[in-house]
């Protein structure tokens, strides 16, 4: 089937507004980005690098993310992991969006729908 | 190959803080390297570096914001302003540029004519472009955002009743555009009083000021002008009447035209020699002025009266009404 343009754009944006939450939640441990962008392709949450790694600066900015240099290894690696303030934003955020998933999917199976 | 990489990390911190810059070219670099692994051919450094998308794109998403000169909320206002100060400076160094070389002393070739007022129009321009820019860019440097108002349950009120008490952006324009050539005019009366003259064939002209009789009353008529231009300004800027306003357009128009009415009764100003002349004595020309003050103290009160009714006649059954909030 040839893919719809409308369809494709609509179907990215759905996936941008939940990106930052994606990220949040997998940095309880801390990862460096390309593990992460790793890690989140193999759940099946693929992300551009070109869009990761601003997101991660703006994160560390906004106090979400602290960061850690590790230098033990062979190449000097940036390290994330959720802050305090990032922590209590990733609970209040993830609650917002299971809401709002659950008020979705009551739209979606009301009478009518697939 | 690792010099690709130094280059795609260089162009890309290169459009980004200085303070950010080593921080972040240190970790892009990092995380390209992952990308890359053991594979370090130079095919598949490329292929990374191509997915990773253009350095100044890359390097926007790391501010994570536009940045403008002048910003898409201001750029319609910008650009108003822009065209009626380049057109209002235009007319009036043109029509200034051509007046001097009517009036200076050695005779002018065509060329002249024609280059100077180009010179003198391009030069104008270009000054009036980059004020405008500078003041404007400044202003969304600071944040300063002139069009965006308050949003609350008042503006909203006040939207219903706007479109009866619309200030028509061509009539403000227009009152911009007269006032600076009037503006002119006077600027030649100060520098130039005798060119106000009965012109006759084998005679010299004889004016109809005494020059220097004249010049402090031009000044003063000159700072009514520039009053008469800011609330112009102003209702061009606010586009629609305001009780408060109306009160200052009409106080200026009263203003201008009573200092008017003052200096051309003023009769020591005028040349006896002119007035023997043309109306053939004082006392005529003094009926003449007379009656031309009535007339268009007349036309001034119609005008603000007009007014007055566009401003006050949609707001008083309003306030009378009970159920209206306001």
């Amino acid at each position: 089937m040839k893919e719809d343009p409308i369809l494709s754009n609509l179907i990215t944006e759905l996936k941008r507004g939940n990106l930052t939450l994606c990220v949040l939640s997998q940095l309880k441990k801390p990862q460096y980005g390309y593990s992460l962008l790793q890690l989140l392709a193999d759940k099946q949450i693929p992300i551009e690098a070109n869009t990761l790694y601003p997101l991660l600066r703006r994160l560390e900015v906004q106090e979400l993310l602290s960061s850690t240099w590790d230098t033990s290894e062979a190449r000097p690696r940036k390290f994330y992991v959720l802050s305090d303030k990032g922590t209590a934003l990733l609970s209040e955020l993830g609650k917002a969006w299971q809401e709002h998933y659950q008020r979705v999917g009551a739209l979606l199976a009301e009478e009518g729908h697939e | 190959m690792s010099d690709l990489i130094g280059r795609y990390v260089e162009e890309t911190v290169r459009h980004l803080s200085l303070k950010e810059r080593a921080e972040l070219a240190k970790e892009l670099e990092a995380n390209i390297q992952d990308m890359i692994g053991g594979d370090d051919s130079e095919q598949h450094v490329e292929q990374v570096l191509l997915d990773m998308g253009s350095p100044s794109v890359l390097a926007k998403q790391y501010r994570g914001k536009e940045r403008y000169l002048i910003g898409p909320e201001t750029f319609d206002f910008y650009w108003m302003v822009l065209k009626l100060v380049c057109l209002v400076v235009g007319i009036v160094t043109v029509v200034i540029t051509l007046i001097s070389l009517f009036f200076t002393e050695s005779p002018v070739g065509i060329g002249t004519m024609i280059a100077k007022p180009i010179a003198s129009l391009f030069s104008a321009l270009s000054g009036a472009f980059l004020w405008v820019t500078i003041t404007f860019a400044i202003m969304d440097y600071y944040q300063v955002n002139a069009t965006l108002e308050s949003w609350d349950a008042k503006a909203l009120h006040d939207l219903e009743e706007a479109p009866t008490r619309l200030i028509k952006k061509s009539d403000s324009i227009a009152d911009l555009v007269g006032l600076s050539v009037f503006f002119l005019l006077l600027a030649v009366l100060f520098n130039r009083p005798e060119l106000i003259a009965l012109y006759r064939k084998d005679a010299a002209p004889v004016p109809l000021f005494i020059g220097q009789a004249l010049r402090p009353y031009v000044i003063g008529w000159m700072a009514t002008v520039i009053l008469s231009f800011i609330v112009s300004a102003l209702k061009w800027f606010k586009g629609k009447w305001t009780s408060t306003l109306f009160v200052l357009s009409a106080s200026v128009d009263l203003l201008g035209i009573i200092y008017f009415i003052f200096v051309a009764t003023r009769w020591k100003l005028y040349n006896p020699a002119f007035l023997t002349i043309f109306p053939g004595s004082m006392t005529r020309w003094q009926i003449i002025i007379k009656a031309a003050s009535v007339v268009l103290l007349i036309l001034t009160l119609i005008g603000n009266g007009d007014d007055a009714y566009t401003v006050f006649r949609r707001t008083r059954p309003d306030e009378a009404g009970p159920a209206r909030q306001r």
